[in-house]
């Protein structure tokens, strides 16, 4: 029964069709097209009758809901505006001169420029909102640009306020989510405790090796600058390190221990972070660059001489950060090559 | 003799340093809005079995929704979370079944690098509920407690019981600000984290087998709660090694989801004054991230010698919820020795994962460094991979 009246359907739109041979007709079909959405059909039929259907406002009107509803907003757009010049200019032109405060209902009581006005906005507020990195700044500030306008037209005409509202909103949306996905730079200023196991020789004039292991604690200051968005934060940073070290022999052939020895370095590097998980926890890695020299005692300078006395050394750190306001708290642990220990750091920064 | 028990004790001491997470208590949860025990557990300080609300957030908000069909309710899951994967039907009693298990690699990626795999924990429980709003509550935990590492194939090992209860009380809570709870329980110090090994665990010594029988009194409002337990020592134990005495921790809430709170414990046997302080904080951050910052003092008096030791530590932990059943958790320890100034800083970086309800999968890489003025040792890595099951 129902593919009967399913082909007893299609044989009247397609007869309908064949048969329509004046404006009325096809408009007729075009709204039937529309209750079926059977949008292409609408399109195709305003196509194949445009010299006629062009100069009538219902044709074009129902034009622009088919391309609306085929999310074809630039094409709607210039359906309404077609619209509004073709048969709604004085109107218009009226309501443009007159300002808000003047604005008299018989200018637009007899037209319907408030819907034309509130359709014109919505779609530049569609074709806003669907922009992204790939569409043209202009573009994108035409579509803003115009969305504005027409909520300020339709309000001029007494559209109803709460539908120009969710529109504002929507812009508003779009232009902070846009705020968010844009790269923002700060400088930062950190204070860290730092600390660090890294391997030294001694040799002698035999060429024989001690292997000396030092470890250091201490402080290093410093800053950096960083760029962060909704979803990440890259940073370059560097501190300078001043930090006491107990160092001593790890085999018995040659003892050799020193405490409270003075180190100096720095410690400079880029980063990043991903703010998947939180917008205030922050998990990441960072590749410091790493370079120190220590206040070693040479036990006599005649018979030994230190090997990696002063070094660079290169490594990563797995990195957490904890956001308050200006202030974070940031964790680090990794590693330097080819020091046996780990590199850490348990420190502040506060952004500038 | 008192050589020989000193032995033991520290012996015991020093072995938990390296077992791996035992507790149940998750104050890290927090992160979720859940600022007391109470709330998922029948013990009000956390610990032991946990309750059938407990059981629904652990199936429905902890655990991945990964291995379950994408249609399958929550409803569905929440009443699977009882045991044995059944809806309870009875309203008096609840079981429950727990295994950990841990494989430990010390001195990880070193040539003296050692592989255990130690059970932690096998315990069955079984909690009695009675009254009106099951304000009568009876609980029993009796399992498997192995035989700590240091004294494993020592002539000591042959007397020790390799199972035990670890909990078992009698409680009456009237309402939900009041409870009383008398019989073996941890005792009310500090933050309860699931980390036994953590320093601000071992150094007041709180660790796995160091429940005490004794009364506990517990208050809970939103705004405050706090605990006080009187406690006489394991009643298994000789007499002469219970550690007798009192405890209390005590947290206010700020702002919602944060909470501060003290912590004093005094206790002594035969051998040993044992005084103990600290503080802490809880903070939820976003939805299931906290941190949790504790610090403590313990100050250790022989009876038998003059030799007084006065120990220091800190925890700071960051539990970050990645996504619905995979937490990360960054922990940072210090633990300070006052009479030989030697400290120590333990970072450790893990990972837990509950794939589906009652199975925790977790791996915890721990680099340890000494700071001394005598010598300059190597740092200690120790990896720990755990299965955690509860039926």
């Amino acid at each position: 029964m129902m593919k009967i009246k399913l082909t007893l359907l299609t044989f009247i739109i397609s007869f309908s069709a064949i048969a329509a041979n004046t404006p009325l007709d096809n408009l007729k079909l075009m709204q039937l097209y529309l209750d079926k959405n059977q949008l292409e059909k609408v399109e195709d039929l305003y196509d194949e009758n445009e010299e006629i259907l062009g100069k009538n406002w219902m044709a074009l009107e129902r034009l622009a809901i088919s391309f609306e509803r085929r999310e074809k907003f630039k094409e709607a757009i210039e359906t309404y505006r077609k619209i509004i010049v073709n048969f709604n200019k004085e109107a218009h032109e009226k309501i443009l001169a007159t300002s808000a405060s003047k604005m008299d209902s018989s200018y637009y009581d007899k037209t319907k420029l408030q819907l034309y006005y509130y359709k014109l906005a919505f779609l530049n507020t569609q074709l806003f909102s669907k922009t992204n990195s790939y569409t043209p700044g202009n573009d994108r500030s035409k579509y803003k640009k115009n969305a504005e306008g027409f909520i300020g037209l339709a309000r001029k005409v007494k559209v109803d306020e709460g539908d120009l509202k969710l529109l504002e909103d929507l812009l508003q949306e779009k232009i902070n989510s846009d705020e968010r996905m844009t790269y923002k730079s700060h400088y930062y200023a950190s204070l860290d405790f730092i600390s660090w196991q890294d391997r030294l020789y001694l040799v002698n004039t035999s060429g024989v090796k001690t292997n000396l292991l030092s470890t250091a604690i201490g402080t290093c200051i410093g800053g950096g600058k960083k760029w962060e968005n909704v979803n990440f934060e890259f940073d370059l940073e560097g501190c300078f390190a001043v930090l006491t070290a107990t160092i001593s022999s790890e085999d018995r052939t040659v003892k050799y221990q020193q405490s409270s020895v003075a180190v100096k370095g720095f410690v400079a590097g880029p980063g990043m972070y991903f703010k998947t998980f939180s917008d205030n926890v922050l998990l990441g890695v960072h590749v410091p660059v790493k370079y120190r020299q220590g206040d070693w005692t040479n036990p006599d300078e005649t018979q030994y001489r230190f090997e990696r006395e002063k070094t660079y050394e290169a490594g990563y750190f797995l990195q957490s950060k904890i956001k308050i306001k200006n202030v974070s708290l940031r964790t680090r642990l990794g590693k330097v090559f080819p020091n046996p220990g780990s590199l850490w750091s348990i420190g502040l920064l506060y952004d500038f | 003799m008192f050589k020989s028990k000193s032995l033991i004790i520290m012996s015991l001491i020093g072995a938990c340093q390296f077992f791996s997470p035992k507790a149940e208590a998750y104050p890290n949860f927090i992160g979720h809005g859940y600022n007391s025990c109470i709330t998922c557990h029948y013990n009000p300080f956390g610990n032991g079995p946990i309750n059938d609300y407990g059981r629904a957030f652990s199936a429905t908000a902890v655990s991945s929704r990964g291995f379950y069909d994408d249609n399958k309710p929550e409803e569905l899951i929440s009443q699977e979370s009882g045991f044995l994967f059944k809806q309870p039907e009875n309203k008096h009693f609840r079981p429950q079944l727990s295994y950990r298990g841990m494989l430990l690699k010390q001195n990880f990626g070193e040539v003296k690098e050692t592989t255990d795999y130690i059970h932690m924990q096998a315990d069955l429980s079984l909690v009695g509920l009675f009254g009106e709003n099951d304000k009568y509550i009876a609980e029993v935990t009796f399992g498997y407690a192995p035989v700590p590492r240091a004294l494993q194939n020592t002539p000591q090992a042959d007397s020790i019981k390799t199972y035990r209860t670890r909990e078992h009380y009698l409680g009456y809570r009237p309402n939900q600000t009041w409870g009383i709870y008398a019989g073996l329980m941890d005792k009310t110090f500090g933050v309860r984290l699931v980390e036994h090994t953590s320093y601000s665990r071992t150094t007041p010594q709180l660790t796995m087998d160091d429940q005490s029988h004794g009364v506990v009194i517990h208050y809970n409002t939103p705004s405050f709660e706090g605990g006080l337990n009187a406690f006489v020592g394991n009643l298994t134990q000789d007499v002469d090694l219970r550690m007798k005495g009192f405890a209390g921790t005590f947290e206010y809430t700020l702002l919602e989801k944060n909470r501060v709170g003290l912590s004093v414990m005094k206790e002594g046997n035969d051998y040993v004054d044992q005084t103990a302080y600290a503080a802490h904080i809880r903070s939820g951050l976003d939805h299931g991230t906290s941190i949790i910052f504790e610090v403590g003092r313990v100050e250790k008096t022989p009876k038998t010698s003059s030799l007084s030791k006065t120990e220091y530590y800190s925890i700071f932990q960051n539990e970050i919820r990645a996504t619905r059943g995979v937490y990360f958790l960054n922990s940072i320890e210090y633990y300070k020795n006052a009479v030989d100034k030697s400290y120590r800083v333990r970072f450790g970086p893990s990972v837990s994962y509950f794939p589906r309800s009652k199975i925790e999968l977790r791996v915890d890489l721990n680099n340890t460094r000494n700071f001394s003025q005598e010598s300059s040792v190597k740092d200690r890595w120790d990896l720990l991979a755990q299965i955690h099951l509860w039926l």
